[in-house]
């Protein structure tokens, strides 16, 4: 079981692109992945879920990993967080 | 499992969300078909080609048809093969409906019409700041 925290650091947060790359991101792991913020817990692999989070730049989300693949899971995530998911060079 | 979706909307309101959803995913899991409806067209002719398209798209598992608005032609149209068993129909289209529907492609026909209809649901809020929390 994984437990980390995330800040979102690309400018427009999680929304609607942002969360579909997450989502494609996570959906090929079998592990189960939560996001949590401020109380709200979402599916990582639902891209109405992750959008629900309302999460914008500057705010920090708490990502939950549980299975075989958590590790590579967590990896793949984390750095598509770091990139500012690819949308800003 | 291959469920097939018709958006049947007034003008190309169903293009353009159909659009947006599959520019947003880079892809589209799901065959997506759409159909525009506009006041000077007849009754009797939407309902042939909805017909027509039905029998098009299915690919063996069925077909959910999604309308704009209940009561409406595109709602009206669509209602009068509700009782198709191939055929699932849902008013209200959403674009949380689509994102959901992409997200559970592969589910059997009621299970999918399911999801959509709770994602639909779901996404519909008066926002505040204690759902929202923005910052």
């Amino acid at each position: 079981m994984i437990n980390e925290t995330l800040p979102v650091i690309n400018k427009l947060g999680l929304h609607a692109r942002s969360a579909a790359k997450l989502v494609t991101t996570a959906q090929p792991f079998k592990c189960d992945i939560t996001l949590e913020r401020k109380g709200r817990e979402v599916n990582a692999k639902s891209i109405m879920g992750v959008m629900m989070l309302a999460a914008t730049c500057g705010s920090e989300v708490n990502i939950a990993l549980n299975g075989d693949d958590e590790v590579a899971a967590f990896q793949a995530i984390k750095q598509l967080f770091a990139n500012r998911f690819d949308e800003e060079s | 499992m291959s469920v097939s979706l018709i958006i049947i909307t007034h003008y190309d309101i169903g293009q353009q969300m159909v659009k947006m959803v599959n520019e947003t995913l880079g892809q589209s899991v799901l065959s997506i078909s759409t159909m525009s409806v506009y006041p000077e067209q007849s009754m009797e002719q939407l309902i042939g080609r909805v017909v027509l398209k039905t029998q098009e798209v299915d690919q063996g598992d069925g077909v959910i048809i999604i309308t704009d608005l209940y009561g409406a032609t595109p709602g009206n149209i669509a209602c009068r093969l509700m009782d198709i068993p191939t055929i699932k129909v849902i008013t209200g289209l959403n674009l949380p409906m689509l994102f959901k529907a992409q997200n559970y492609a592969d589910l059997p026909i009621n299970e999918l019409a399911e999801k959509i209809l709770k994602g639909g649901r779901e996404g519909i809020l008066l926002c505040n700041q204690d759902i929202c929390q923005t910052n």
